[in-house]
């Protein structure tokens, strides 16, 4: 017996929802364990067998003070990033907005092509080329090999905006006798502000967040990423979820305001 | 220089200074003199056997030396007269050969050839790791591929405007948590005591502990969870862009949904698609970490082994080596996909 077309419809929006139900369901089942196991108190991250709520996993993250340390190195490395990565992307972005030449497809693709590449072959490159001019693994040489990459992606943001940039603005401000400094500091800058703001974030976050790149450069340092993993093969105690907790809740918050604000855009 | 005098032209000197010098910066120094230098690290290897012979020939000496000092004391007992000056003469020399042959020793020979490519094809378990490696990443790839598939698209064409928000925000979420924890939330449901097994076992599935983290599964699960996202974006961002008239105008004419989806929207989201799959690839074949906390000695991802001749092994031109083979294997991949899709790069890059 052939299915009217209504039922067939039904049927296929039951399956889609399911569908739906099930992924968002993988996404998050995940997340859920790893929080609930911060209250819990046995010494092996676990929710089954649940034994009593505590609030003990706190305290002790908030007293090992070398996640802390490492969360100090992760900010610094992520504030020197930012110092790079913006001027260079901007001036990157510019150029290539501007420049009239064939050889601009060829730039662009070069400038994008740390994007493609995998991190950790980023960060063993940086290591052989500055380890070769006497520079050893560190924060600093974390810092540079993040911006490789980061750098690209704070290009694309500044060059996506900049293409939008309506070219009559400039012209009418250097017709009215504006100088070229005059004009960036007065016209171009103040048009990019939202930009900044949004090119410094993502590439403090991608900082932040980085471990590829930063495990062959760190040297006998420690970022926040590398200290979690390492606490994570060895010697794993829920202090790591009592962490996760935390970015977790900064994370919902962060991504809230976020799609509120593009609501509002 | 034309192109010089049009930017000086239209930014003013300072500014087209900044504009060039910066990016020139990044480009030569950052990007490509690492890389470059990483290649050549890969074809060279210091040569053993000349090291060898060096340090043959300084314990030779060293031992002339010690022979020598002892007859030099046999001379001068009380150590006050001086001695043979021959026999001193014949001692500086010696010592002065020594010292060279170790200055000498101390920066071996680079001898460049392709061994450390051959060893890469004749080591039979890191060429089948390799292998793997591909193999695995290309799996992950096909499988968040189909995964996110119904998802974008439900987000892009289906959903109304608020439920769509509200997804989109559950999409987020997980995709800015960082990959290590998210890897860890797994490790708590595969692990033999995790979720997965004290569940089963407690609605009485299973007797035994099923084993996930010993083969290749765990670190595919985790990968596959890790990485669909960068999947989704980039084709719900392309779907976003299909016009829904298109899509009724098919139906009106007698299309089915699977035909819907072949002829209409899966050609128009092919650069998103294409993205995602570069993306996903690419992240997959160079994790590190997913491997690491999921993975147990017989599911060696390639990286691992990088790292190891990086950090335990100390054979940085082996390691690199390695690494120049990962990334021109991504290098392929992002060219396949270009040419299968036949999408150009540019518009590629604009998709990130």
């Amino acid at each position: 017996m052939a299915l009217s077309a209504n039922t067939k419809r039904v049927l296929a929006r039951y399956l889609l929802n399911g569908y739906l139900l099930l992924f968002f369901g993988y996404l998050f089942l995940p997340l859920v364990l790893m929080v609930v196991a911060a209250f819990n108190t046995p010494a092996i991250p676990t929710v089954l067998p649940w034994r009593q709520f505590t609030l003990h996993w706190f305290t002790v993250l908030f007293d090992d003070a070398m996640i802390w340390d490492s969360v100090v190195n992760s900010l610094v490395i992520g504030a020197g990033v930012v110092v790079l990565a913006i001027p260079i992307g901007l001036s990157a972005a510019l150029l290539l907005t501007r420049l009239q030449s064939r050889s601009q497809p060829f730039l662009y693709a070069l400038l994008v092509s740390p994007i493609l590449t995998p991190g950790v072959i980023l960060g063993i490159s940086t290591l052989i080329f500055w380890n070769q001019m006497g520079l050893q693994g560190g924060l600093l040489l974390t810092v540079i090999g993040q911006t490789t990459f980061i750098a690209s992606f704070s290009m694309l943001i500044f060059m996506a905006q900049l293409q939008r940039l309506d070219p009559a603005l400039e012209e009418a401000a250097l017709d009215l006798g504006a100088s070229h400094i005059q004009t960036y500091t007065r016209i171009i800058f103040p048009y990019l502000k939202a930009t900044f703001v949004a090119a410094a974030f993502i590439s403090f976050l991608q900082s932040f967040e980085n471990y590829n790149t930063t495990l062959f450069t760190i040297g006998a340092d420690r970022t926040m990423t590398v200290t979690i993993a390492s606490m994570i093969r060895l010697g794993l105690t829920p202090e790591v979820n009592a962490l996760a907790v935390i970015f977790v809740g900064i994370t919902v918050i962060v991504a809230v305001l976020y799609t509120m604000l593009r609501k509002y855009d | 220089m034309n192109h010089w005098r049009r930017l000086v032209m239209q930014n003013g000197i300072i500014m087209a200074l900044l504009m060039v010098s910066l990016p020139a910066f990044w480009l030569v120094v950052m990007i490509i003199a690492p890389q470059l230098m990483m290649i050549d690290y890969s074809f060279w290897h210091e040569d053993n056997l000349q090291l060898a012979s060096w340090e043959k020939a300084i314990s030779e000496k060293d031992e002339q030396m010690v022979d020598l000092e002892a007859r030099l004391a046999e001379q001068q007992p009380g150590g006050t007269s001086a001695g043979d000056p021959a026999l001193e003469d014949q001692y500086q020399q010696l010592a002065a050969e020594v010292s060279q042959l170790e200055s000498q020793a101390d920066q071996p020979p680079e001898v460049y050839s392709l061994k450390n490519y051959s060893y890469l094809a004749g080591n039979r378990l890191h060429r089948s790791i390799f292998l793997k490696t591909i193999w695995s990443s290309l799996l992950v790839t096909v499988i968040a591929l189909v995964i996110c598939y119904p998802v974008s698209f439900y987000l892009a064409q289906i959903a109304p405007r608020r439920q769509a928000a509200v997804l989109f925000i559950g999409l987020i979420i997980p995709y800015w948590i960082n990959e290590i924890l998210r890897t860890f939330a797994w490790l708590m449901l595969l692990s033999y005591n995790g979720f997965i097994n004290m569940f089963l076992d407690s609605v009485g599935l299973i007797t035994e502990p099923i084993e996930f983290l010993d083969g290749n599964a765990g670190v595919l699960i985790g990968m596959t969870y890790a990485y669909v996202l960068f999947m989704v974006f980039p084709t719900y961002n392309l779907l976003r862009t299909l016009d829904r008239n298109q899509i009724e105008a098919a139906r009106d004419l007698g299309a089915g949904w699977l035909r819907i989806h072949l002829r209409i929207a899966i050609p128009h989201a092919k650069p998103g698609l294409a993205v995602g799959a570069i993306t996903t690839f690419m992240l997959a074949a160079g994790s590190y970490a997913v491997p690491a906390i999921l993975g147990g000695p017989n599911s060696l991802w390639f990286t691992q082994i990088i790292y190891s001749w990086f950090f335990d092994g100390g054979n940085w031109n082996q390691g690199a080596a390695y690494a120049f083979m990962l990334l021109a294997i991504c290098l392929l991949f992002v060219t396949v996909m270009a040419r299968i899709t036949g999408v150009d790069f540019k518009d590629l890059t604009k998709r990130f």
